[in-house]
């Protein structure tokens, strides 16, 4: 196998999968490459290129976005995940608004980017954004303070370091079609909005824009 | 019904399509029942969102009868006509019922 990948990149290609092709895989491959291709018109230092196999994707996926999905539905729920497994991305799932803020809490630096259903039982969507957004801006506040101190105390190491540098992107997902309900959502601290039915690209254009855009190594697509 | 079309459309495999077509029976007649005893309680909050659950769930999976059948429900209800949404509720029965013997066939 590795010998085949030396060959192909003796021979000029760019990319190498082994069959059979995994829908996963070739959409990472193909974000690498096609992310790499305008890389390389920026960085003239970068003199070898290397070629893509599925073991550097592997590698990569390791660094893949880590998703929160909020959402009560068993049907969307499941669905929701398997595209977002399929293209790689690790998902948590959370059936209900303070699950997701539960979870959230437990692990800020865990997750890259949080879907959330609006319309939930126990806790909706709203409400548990509004719950997030506080939590975070109080962390964030006391790190900074802290920060300040020169302080050796091992608690505020732990701030410090279970702490985000920033807000976590947040994306409703809802079946709500009323006006109105894209401006509601981004009052309680919602970066964006997906309308249902689930798009497959339209999801993984959000967690494009939200995690990787502005990344090293990632330029969008 | 061509679950091969309608699975492309949702961007899943087939086989993974006919699973969550199970698993929509399985919680549609769950929210129906939740549906029905809503309206005979007169719950209607209840019975709002067990209408906007199925309504969700059938537009992902691009069952769009079922997705209309669920709309007018919740939407009867969100415009206070619980008590008339009880035939509305049969007749998305029905299409579940249609549904789950097509996946049983």
């Amino acid at each position: 196998m590795e010998r085949d990948a030396r060959k192909c990149e003796e021979a000029g290609f760019d990319g190498f999968l082994s069959k059979p092709i995994r829908r996963g895989k070739l959409y990472q491959i193909m974000e690498r490459l096609l992310g790499e291709g305008e890389d390389t018109h920026d960085k003239d230092e970068r003199v070898t290129q290397q070629i893509m196999t599925q073991y550097s994707v592997r590698e990569d996926m390791k660094h893949s976005a880590r998703i929160l999905l909020a959402e009560d539905n068993p049907v969307n729920q499941k669905l929701a995940t398997i595209l977002l497994t399929t293209a790689g991305y690790h998902v948590e799932v959370a059936n209900n608004g303070k699950e997701a803020v539960e979870k959230y809490m437990a692990s800020p630096k865990d997750f890259d980017l949080i879907f959330i259903d609006v319309q939930m039982p126990e806790m909706d969507g709203l409400e548990a954004t509004k719950e997030i957004r506080k939590w975070e801006a109080k962390l964030i506040a006391h790190s900074s303070q802290l920060k300040g101190k020169a302080d050796s105390d091992i608690t505020a190491m732990s701030f410090q370091l279970s702490a985000r540098s920033e807000r976590v992107p947040v994306v409703a997902m809802t079946a709500h079609a009323m006006k109105g309900d894209r401006e509601k959502c981004l009052e309680v601290g919602m970066d964006d909005y997906i309308a249902k039915p689930i798009k497959r690209e339209v999801v993984y254009e959000m967690i494009n824009k939200w995690v990787f855009v502005g990344h090293e190594g990632y330029n969008g697509f | 019904m061509d679950f091969k079309e309608l699975a492309e459309n949702v961007g899943v495999e087939e086989e993974e399509y006919l699973e969550l077509i199970e698993l929509f029976i399985e919680t549609g007649m769950s929210d129906l029942d939740t549906l029905y005893s809503a309206i005979e309680e007169g719950n209607g909050e209840e019975a709002a969102n067990a209408a906007h659950s199925l309504k969700g769930a059938a537009s992902n999976l691009g069952l769009m009868e079922l997705y209309e059948a669920a709309k007018k429900i919740e939407e009867g209800i969100l415009n206070n006509r619980l008590e008339e949404t009880a035939e509305d509720a049969q007749a998305l029965k029905e299409k579940l019922d249609i549904i789950a013997e097509y996946t049983r066939g």
